[in-house]
This record gives C-alpha cells, sequence and structure tokens, in this order.
C-alpha cells in the first residue's frame, strides 16, 4: 500500500511567510535590475564619512538597545512579582504607550530639556538627549516582553534554585540564561527599531546613518540604491545576533505565565533600589508624555472635535492593525515552529533581515509586487497596508512566537494528538490555548506596531484612506499641537484597548484549569 | 517532519480564510460613483478645505493621498514612479515644482493644455504642457524680534553664514528635503556650483544649526531658541498670525532676489479617471482657486493677479530670483550629494 | 534535629490544602495519603516555597515559618526532590547537581558529585530525560542538607533502579546524619524507613493514632 505523501503545514505557512515579508524585497531588486549605477556597489561598504557616521549610530542604537533592555528587564522583574492584587492589571498599562510615535516622546522630551538649565557644551547634549528619548519610546515594548521572557521561566526550575540559594543568585544563573532567548528577541527588536529611526535623531540634529539612506533615496529616487545603502545595517544586525545566539541554550521547559506567586524574592538592597529605579524612569517617560500630550491637547470638547474627524482613520487603523495581526501570526507560528530544527538558527536570523530595510522600500517592492496584471484584485485596496505591516512586522511576530514555542512542553502536543476526538476540538481547546500566551503578545506586538506604521504605509494606502498615523504626521509638520496631542492619546487610548484584550486573553485561554505549573506538568 | 503539522494547518486555514475577506471585503466598492484620485504633498489642512470646495461644486468624490514630510520627500513621488505602468493616481498636486520635473523625465506626467492655465505666466507652465504651476510659496527669513532690533534684521540668505549672529542662534532645516532641498538648488543655479557648495560649507563650519524640517525652525525661532532662520511664508505667516514675536524678511531683494516656489499641478500619464482628472486639474489651477488658496494662508504669492494680496507679509512687488525651473532641477542632484556630504556627519 | 508543626494551614482558594496539621519529629518523617490530600502542600510548607496561613513550623526549636512570614528556603539548609524533576533546563546534568550543591568548595564537591553520580548510574549521562529523576535525586542529596525533602522521589522508575535509588537515599541519610521527609504512595516504600509516618487525608491526618504512626 502506498502512503499518501504528508503535507507539512509549517513548510507552507513559511513559504507563505517567506513570500509575503521576502517577496516586496526580491520584487524591489528585480525591478531595479541592472540599472542601479556600477558606482552603487561602494554604497555597500561605509567608507570615510560614511563610515564614521555609520559606527556612531550603531553605537547609539546599540546602546538604546541594550539600555532599555535592561532597565526594561529590571523593571519587569518588580512588576512580574505583582501577580496578585490591583497591581497584577495596572502593570499592563505601562505598555498602553507602546505605539506612541517616538516623535512624540521626543517633543514631550524637548519641553522638558527647553525649559531647563543650559546644559554644558561638553556634553554630548544631542546623542544622550536623542538616546534617552528612544529608550523611552521603546521602554514599553521591552517591559512587555521583558515580562513575557521571565514568564517563559518554568516555576519548578525557579523554586529548585530557591531551596539552594539567595534569589538574586537564582535570578543570576536561573532566570537571566533561562529568559534569554526572549530577551535576546527584545535586544534585537529595539536595536533594529532603533538604527532604523532618523526621527528622534534629527529632531535633536543629531546626523545617522539611516537619514544617510533617506538623503540617498530623495537625491537619486533610486531604490536599488537605497538598498544598497542599507546593506551594511544589515550586516552589523545580523552578525551581532549571530553572536549573541551562540550564547543561548535550552533544552526543557514550561510556563510560569499563569503561576501565582507563594512567595515574594527577597532581593538584596542594590537589586531592589535598581528595580525600583527601572520603574522610575518607565513612569518618568510615561508621566511626561502623558503630562504634556494632556496639556497639548487642552479642552476636553477640543480633543472630541480632533476624534471626530479623525473618526474614520481610527477605524481604518484599528482595523489595518488587527487584521495586521491577524495575518501575521499563521506564517510567523510556520516558521517559529521550524526554527528549532535544522538551520534553525538561520531562519532565526534570516527573519530578522527585512527589519533592517527602510520602510518605503518595503512598500516601493509591494508595488512592484502587487501592482501588477497578475493581482488586479488586491493593489489599490485596503488589503494592502495590511500587507505591508505583515511584510514588516510578521519577523517579529515569529520571534515571539519562537521565543514561546521554546517553553511548550512538547508532551502536551503529543497528547492532545492521541486524545483528540476531533481535529479542531484538539486545535481549539489545547494546541492554541498552548502557545495563546505567545500568540497574543505577538500579535499585540504587530498591532502596535502597525499601528505606528508610516513609511510603507503612505506608498501602498488606498487613495481616500488614511491612518491615524498619517494624519497625525500631517498635523505635526502643520504644528498643530493640540490636534496632534489629541491624536496621540486616540493611539494610546487604543492600544489601551488592546492591551486589555490581550492581557485578558492570556488569563483566559493561557491559564484555564486550576494552577497550572506547580508541581504537576 | 515538523514538530506540530495540526497547529500548523489549522493556523493555515485561518490565514487562508483572513485573506479571503480582506479580499472579498475589498472588492466591495461602489462603481456609478465619479471618482478621482489626487496624490499631494500640500499640507493636508490646507488641501482638504480645497478638495471639498471641488468635491460640492463638480459632484465628483476626490480620493486624496497625502504625503508626509517626516518622510523626506521620499514618500508619494516614488510611489508615482513605481505605480507608473498602472496608476492609481489622477492627478499630483505638488507644494513646490522640483519633483515635478523629475516626474516628468521619469515619463510619469501626461500633457494637458488647460483652458485655466492660460492666464498663467509661460514662466510657471512647462513648455510640453505637463504641468502648470499655480500660487507660490518664498523662502523667507524669520525674525524673533524679541531677540534681535529693528535695525540688526538681517537682509540677506548670506547673512546667516556671517559673523553677525552666534551661529547657536540661527537655524535652517536640512537642505537635502523637500522645499530647503529646492532652494540650494536655486543657490547652485544662481551662483554657480562652486560659489553654493562654499556658501553651504561656510554655514556648516560656523556651526549653525540643522533643523528637521521648516516647521521646527519656525517653532525654534517663534520661542525665542533661535534668533533667525530660514523657512517658507507658510510657516513664516504661521508664526506670525499665531501672534508669536517675530518678523518676516524677505531676502536679497537688492541682490540675487527671494525664492519664489509655486504650487504645480499635473496629470498622471495613463490616468484611470482621466476626465475627471482634467476636471480636477481645471478646478486647482483657476484664479479662484489660487485666491482661496491664498486665503486659507498655504500660498502668498500669486502667480498672476488675483487681487490684492491677504498674506501676512506683502509681496506685491517682491523680487524673484531670476532662475528658470529647468535650471534649478539640473542642478538639484549636484547640491543634494554635495549638501549630504556636507550636512550628515 | 527536629522538626515541629504546629496546627499549620494552608488554603488555596476554597480548598484547605493543609488543614491544622500538627506534630513533631526527630527523625526521618514518611508522610503517605490519596491524591490530593495535601502532601506536597505540606512539603511545599516544610521547604518555606509557600507561606502558612496559620499555625507554625520551627526546626531546631527555631521558628521558620509563621503566618505571614516565611524563612527563606535557601536558609533553611534543605533539600528538595520535586514532584517533578525540575531539573534547570539550560544545565546539564553534572552542571545542574554542580549547580544545587551551591557554595560547597570546589575540590570537595568534585568528588561528592563524582561518587554520588557513579552510584546512581548516572556518570556517563548526557543531559536529558528519562534520567532526569534520578539526576534530580542525584541533585539534592549532593547538597549539604539537614532536611532533605522527597515528593515520591521514585515515581517513574522501574523497580530494580527504585531499589537502587532507595538504597542510596537511605545510605546517603545514614552516613551523613540528614533526616529525610518522605512522600510515597508504596507503603513497603513507607514500612523500610524509620521514624514517624504521617498519614493524611483531605489535609487532616488520619488514621488509629491520629496519624501519626510508629517512631
Ligand atoms: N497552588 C495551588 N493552587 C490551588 N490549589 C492548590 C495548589 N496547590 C495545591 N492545591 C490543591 O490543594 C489540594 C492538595 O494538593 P496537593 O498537591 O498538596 O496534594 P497531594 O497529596 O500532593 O496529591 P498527589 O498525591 O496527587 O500529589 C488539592 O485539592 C489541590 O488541588
Ligand atoms: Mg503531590
Amino acid at each position: 500500500m502506498k502512503r499518501p505523501a504528508m503535507v507539512s503545514g509549517t513548510l507552507l505557512l513559511s513559504l507563505l511567510f517567506a513570500i509575503v515579508v521576502f517577496g516586496p524585497l526580491a520584487a524591489l531588486i528585480v525591478a531595479a535590475g541592472g540599472d542601479a549605477g556600477s558606482d552603487a556597489l561602494l554604497l555597500l561598504v561605509p567608507a570615510g564619512r560614511r563610515l564614521s557616521l555609520f559606527c556612531e549610530s550603531i553605537l547609539l542604537s546599540g546602546a538604546v538597545a541594550a539600555t532599555a533592555t535592561l532597565v526594561g528587564l529590571c523593571a519587569a522583574s518588580l512588576l512580574w512579582e505583582m501577580r496578585t492584587g490591583p497591581g497584577s492589571r495596572a502593570r499592563w498599562l505601562l505598555l498602553v504607550a507602546a505605539p506612541v510615535p517616538a516623535y512624540l516622546y521626543a517633543q514631550a522630551w524637548m519641553g522638558v530639556a527647553g525649559s531647563s538649565a543650559p546644559i554644558p557644551l561638553w556634553v554630548p547634549a544631542d546623542a544622550i538627549l536623542s538616546a534617552w528619548v528612544q529608550i523611552g519610546a521603546f521602554l514599553p515594548l521591552c517591559v512587555g516582553l521583558s515580562m513575557l521572557a521571565l514568564a517563559s521561566v518554568p516555576p519548578p526550575a525557579l523554586e529548585a534554585a530557591r531551596t539552594v540559594y539567595p534569589d538574586i543568585a537564582v535570578f543570576r544563573h536561573v532566570v537571566l540564561p533561562l529568559a534569554a532567548p526572549a530577551l535576546a528577541a527584545c535586544t534585537a527588536l529595539v536595536f533594529v527599531l532603533s538604527v532604523t529611526d532618523y526621527s528622534v535623531p534629527t529632531l535633536f540634529s543629531l546626523n545617522v546613518y539611516s537619514l544617510e539612506i533617506f538623503a540617498e533615496f530623495s537625491a537619486t529616487n533610486d531604490p536599488a540604491r537605497a538598498l544598497f545603502c542599507a546593506a551594511p545595517l544589515l550586516a552589523v544586525t545580523i552578525a551581532v545576533l549571530f553572536l549573541a545566539q551562540g550564547r543561548v541554550r535550552d533544552l526543557l521547559g514550561g510556563t510560569g505565565l499563569c503561576q501565582r506567586a507563594p512567595l515574594p524574592p527577597v532581593y538584596p538592597r542594590w537589586f531592589v533600589c535598581l528595580q525600583t529605579l527601572a520603574c522610575g524612569i518607565v513612569l518618568l517617560h510615561l508621566a511626561v508624555l502623558v503630562v504634556s500630550l494632556v496639556l497639548a491637547a487642552g479642552l476636553p470638547a477640543a480633543v472630541a472635535g480632533t476624534v471626530a474627524t479623525a473618526g474614520p482613520d481610527i477605524g481604518t487603523t484599528f482595523s489595518t492593525a488587527v487584521l495586521a495581526a491577524l495575518c501575521a501570526l499563521p506564517p510567523a507560528y510556520g516558521v517559529a515552529a521550524r526554527m528549532n530544527g535544522k538551520n534553525g538558527r538561520l531562519l532565526w536570523l534570516l527573519c530578522l533581515a527585512p527589519l533592517a530595510i527602510p520602510s518605503p522600500l518595503v512598500g516601493i517592492g509591494l508595488i512592484a509586487l502587487c501592482n501588477t496584471p497578475a493581482f488586479p484584485f488586491l493593489y489599490g485596496t485596503a488589503a494592502m497596508p495590511v500587507l505591508a505591516s505583515v511584510a514588516r512586522f510578521a519577523p517579529f511576530a515569529a520571534l515571539v512566537i519562537h521565543a514561546q514555542l521554546q517553553h511548550t512542553d512538547t508532551l502536551l502536543i503529543d497528547a492532545v494528538r492521541v486524545f483528540q476526538s476531533d481535529p479542531l476540538a484538539g486545535w481549539l481547546r489545547v494546541r492554541v490555548p498552548l502557545i495563546a500566551p505567545g500568540l497574543l503578545a505577538a500579535g499585540g506586538i504587530v498591532f502596535a506596531l502597525s499601528a505606528g506604521e508610516l513609511g510603507a504605509t503612505l506608498l501602498v494606502i488606498p487613495p481616500g484612506m488614511e491612518t491615524v498615523t498619517i494624519r497625525l504626521y500631517n498635523y505635526l509638520h502643520y504644528g498643530s499641537s493640540a490636534a496632534v496631542a489629541g491624536l496621540g492619546l486616540v493611539m494610546m487610548a487604543m492600544m489601551a484597548a488592546a492591551g486589555a484584550a490581550v492581557a485578558a486573553g492570556i488569563a483566559r485561554l493561557g491559564c484555564r484549569g486550576g494552577y497550572a505549573g506547580v508541581g504537576r506538568r | 517532519m515538523a514538530p506540530d503539522n495540526g497547529t500548523a494547518c489549522g493556523l493555515l486555514i485561518a490565514c487562508v480564510a483572513a485573506i479571503a475577506i480582506l479580499a472579498v471585503s475589498a472588492g466591495c466598492t461602489d462603481p456609478g460613483a465619479r471618482v478621482v484620485v489626487v496624490y499631494t504633498s500640500v499640507d493636508q489642512v490646507y488641501a482638504e478645505p480645497v478638495l471639498a470646495a471641488f468635491e460640492e461644486q463638480s459632484g465628483i468624490t476626490v480620493k486624496a493621498v497625502y504625503d508626509v514630510e517626516a518622510t523626506k520627500t521620499t514618500g508619494l513621488v516614488n510611489r508615482l514612479i513605481a505605480e507608473k505602468e498602472r496608476p492609481l493616481a489622477d492627478v499630483f498636486w505638488n507644494g513646490e515644482f522640483m519633483q515635478t520635473l523629475l516626474l516628468k523625465e521619469e515619463g510619469v506626467l501626461a500633457p494637458y493644455e488647460s483652458p485655466q492655465a492660460a492666464s498663467i505666466p509661460a514662466q510657471y507652465r512647462d513648455p510640453d504642457g505637463c504641468w502648470a504651476g499655480v500660487g507660490g510659496r518664498a523662502r523667507v527669513l524669520l525674525v524673533n524680534t524679541d531677540r534681535v532690533s529693528a535695525g540688526d534684521y538681517p537682509t540677506s540668505v548670506f547673512d546667516l553664514a556671517s559673523e553677525t549672529y552666534d551661529p547657536a542662534d540661527v537655524g535652517i532645516a536640512y537642505p537635502m528635503f523637500g522645499t530647503s532641498a529646492t532652494h540650494a538648488a536655486a543657490l547652485y543655479a544662481a551662483l554657480g556650483e562652486d560659489e553654493g557648495r562654499t556658501f553651504y560649507q561656510g554655514l556648516r563650519d560656523r556651526g549653525v544649526r540643522v533643523l528637521d524640517g521648516n516647521s521646527v525652525v519656525r517653532d525654534l525661532v517663534a520661542d525665542g531658541r533661535l534668533k533667525v532662520g530660514l523657512t517658507d511664508t507658510d510657516d513664516a505667516c504661521r508664526a506670525y498670525e499665531d501672534g508669536a514675536p517675530v518678523a518676516l524678511v524677505l531676502p536679497d531683494q537688492g541682490g540675487i532676489g527671494t525664492l519664489v516656489i509655486p504650487n504645480t499641478v499635473a496629470l498622471i500619464a495613463g490616468a484611470p479617471h482621466a476626465d475627471e482628472g482634467k476636471e480636477l486639474v481645471d478646478f486647482l489651477l483657476s484664479p479662484d482657486t489660487e485666491r482661496l488658496l491664498l486665503d486659507i494662508g498655504w500660498v502668498q504669492v500669486a502667480v498672476r493677479d488675483v487681487g490684492e494680496s491677504p498674506s501676512c507679509i506683502g509681496m506685491e512687488n517682491v523680487r524673484g530670483m531670476n532662475v528658470s525651473a529647468a535650471a534649478v532641477h539640473a542642478e538639484l542632484e549636484q547640491a543634494q550629494q554635495d549638501l549630504t556630504a556636507i550636512f550628515i556627519r | 534535629m527536629t522538626i515541629e508543626c504546629r496546627n499549620l494551614t494552608k488554603s488555596f482558594g476554597r480548598t484547605r490544602a493543609v488543614d491544622g496539621i500538627s506534630f513533631a519529629a526527630d527523625g526521618h518523617v514518611v508522610i503517605i495519603g490519596p491524591s490530593g490530600s495535601g502532601k506536597t502542600t505540606l512539603l511545599r510548607l516544610i521547604a518555606g516555597l509557600e507561606v502558612p496561613d496559620a499555625g507554625s513550623i520551627s526546626f531546631d526549636g527555631t521558628p521558620v515559618s509563621e503566618p505571614g512570614w516565611a524563612l527563606h528556603p535557601q536558609k533553611r539548609r534543605i533539600s528538595c526532590v520535586f514532584q517533578s524533576p525540575a531539573l534547570w533546563p539550560h544545565m546539564t546534568v553534572s552542571e545542574n547537581i554542580r549547580f544545587g550543591m551551591g557554595d560547597v568548595p570546589a575540590g570537595q564537591a568534585r568528588a561528592r558529585m563524582d561518587d554520588l553520580m557513579e552510584r546512581a548510574g548516572i556518570a556517563s549521562l548526557a543531559d536529558r530525560y528519562p534520567e532526569a529523576r534520578r539526576a534530580s535525586i542525584v541533585r539534592a542529596l549532593a547538597h549539604p542538607a539537614r532536611f532533605i525533602l522527597l515528593d515520591e522521589p521514585l515515581q517513574n522508575l522501574n523497580e530494580e533502579l527504585k531499589e537502587e535509588m532507595f538504597g542510596l537515599v537511605l545510605g546517603c541519610a545514614e552516613k551523613n546524619g540528614t533526616h529525610l521527609v518522605y512522600i510515597t504512595h508504596d507503603m513497603a516504600e513507607a514500612e523500610q524507613i524509620p521514624g514517624m509516618v504521617l498519614s493524611m487525608n483531605r489535609g487532616k491526618l488520619s488514621g488509629p493514632d491520629g496519624g501519626t504512626g510508629r517512631m
């Protein structure tokens, strides 16, 4: 008897991922074809002025990524212990600022810096301020991901260590190594977001390499040259990650997301100070942002007016971001599931490559890919901005889901394969809930990033449609700070709604059935 | 074999379903209505009321895509080039002219002699009829009157590079992007490449502050963190009308003249709604619309006589810079490349 | 070395997992009882991984747990075999054992570790299940502790290994003068351990003499 050929679902999903994420890039390269001048190749290796700019940018973003992850982790380690009482809900509120464009943080802090005493000239104030603002803008993301990272530490392993070591040693030797994959993903994410962002540095008159890419692009209107310009960023990102990956090891696992904290850890005073400081920084950034937005927004009536005119945009943004999150998850899952197999690490790295591509190039690639007779039904429709967001952010989702899968007990999957009465029920009742926290977190991140996406969306959004972010940037240029603040608050409200849904979802799906984690696995 | 095929298949089905829903929902459009698609780099706040007026007058629905300055002139122009084979847009309404010339070069624009363009002076029209200019903004010096006394106002852009001001009190926008790039190319054209480069090199060497856009220059001058800045009249006038302690100076009236940058309007080649597109072009080029643009404060200079200027600064007898659009365009790439090398480091 | 529990109580929601248990033991303690009777909870209370709702625990006369307060597990000089192996997933078996020994000086640790791994038959092991069970027992034995808390340590082992490991545990306890707190479902095992037997049911001690058996 002949066995029917088995088609691997994750392979299909991975192919889908490849098409959506790398398709635009490939189309761009094909479209750009040979007509990039031969001197374009020189762009591949930054030299002279470009080289020093490049190194400075890498250093700045490296510092931002490392600091933001560190502060995020310290803050998260304190928040993580608030697993009961009002703190357990309030801590998720910190995440609402995640999709607020970094530009708004910059404006808020410029107000603060402008009213402070003059800074002595020898201080590299522009670099410090720029880094500080970027750190603030990425902190919500870092705190969220760090909490997820802490959740991925199996409680039994934690308790076994606590019987031997003081909590700080447990933190160092057990928690940190186990949280490392998720933390590495977090650092990578922030690094890439920071190194491709020119809006904050330029606001502080600091030149960065990504501005160079845009200058090149705007001077020549040649996507191939811009792509070549961006290539070194890509290379460094991948190299750094490759080195970091070597240290991450993970063999077995469980998840502590739903575990109650029987006994709060006792940390030495210096560490508690650090945690408090980190939480203070997070709160400070949030407070400066919210206060400046509320002050600028003016009377509630004015805010209501802004919101009313932006009504359709809010709908567009919300639905686009939700759809992007939904569409990004399956392909991201497919890739994430294959990351543990052979060539897994290669996949992990490959996933990050598209992230360093300047967003307008993704947009142009999508046009080249979709504005063809082959897809007459796609181009010029509301599906395009969704695709753009998926193309840009599905890799993030893959990294987060991968971190979750690392910690899902494969026995539980085996069990459902044996016991399920029908596949759908098994899928709905066991498989999805098992990875639900990871899926929800990944979806939340894609949602937040999509809501704030500008560069690619602008290029593919159907005429007559607009997102809150596009409108916000338009008002920003016009200089209407009240409207900008109003829209900023709208973004935060939107994120609060989504964040609440995600948190509730994690609690409902991920923690069903009593006391997962303690003693029984 | 993949570790967990079941989950993957389930998710695959979900994905296909989601995309199907997307495609179906996207396909639902009303085929009967008359529609025109416009891409515009004019600030949304100004463009919206003008387009609304057109909708009301013509009964045609306008679908607009607004450019965002934060993307550094890489947005809509590149979109138009990328869409060249199968355009979505019918009309391009640009707040300046440089990118329009580029689009003509790329073959994105279609010739269309609008009847409304007849009254526009030839210098503001493309010889091949691919675009026409209407209503302009000028590049002006914005001065903070609290920090600079009336006698010490600058009179020329070259004063920015002189010893008169502390460089920390002088601001310009990145000259590689937007109207600042146009200005740089115009200076290159007017002065010659070497002298143009020397001017900007001088600004850089003195340590003049280079800021993220004309609106930032405006804001910093308005709140006194800068004494003098170079910006567009629409930005400058907003600060003035908001009551900030600022004065506008038309630079180089005794010398090379002030750069005036007209809006440009063009029809896209292969426009899917060519007839409606022509109607919109006619509307945008009409004297009434030019008047409206002046009234709402988007432009400060009219290309033809539309009556008394309501602008915050008397622009009736402004002496323009004597360079042709083509000459400026010819210098753009060189200027942008030089300036990138000078200012981004 | 004595353990004394007085009126110990711990509830989870409406479940009274441990309900007013009192005993004092100087020697090994064996805990038996049906599933869900609160054995693991009692053990976790003794380990200091849970804080009691009421009652107290003292080791050698010194209080270690009271309502709202519990001495950190690390400071109790105990070691544990958990109901699941609870190995640290990012370490190999030998790293697990070495790390589980805490601040024992390196030279001493090496010898002790090698000896125990040899005797448990896991000296040549790589780093995975199914030997995780034995590794977790060795890890607990290697740690210098005054009490070793074991939660059904021999589950999932075959008869031969069970006997071997049981011998190892008892032998080590004897040699080092450590006392065991030993949860088991296996009456034969329970009978072989000299000391007090606590028989639990629904969170309480049950049985002929109030649940506390022979001394
Ligand atoms: N962390 C917890 N949260 C909620 N309920 C708990 C928790 N720990 C234990 N319980 C409950 O307390 C009761 C006693 O549980 P425990 O694990 O102590 O029993 P056990 O005697 O060890 O059972 P087994 O022989 O199956 O291991 C059970 O009803 C259990 O559901
Ligand atoms: Mg138990």
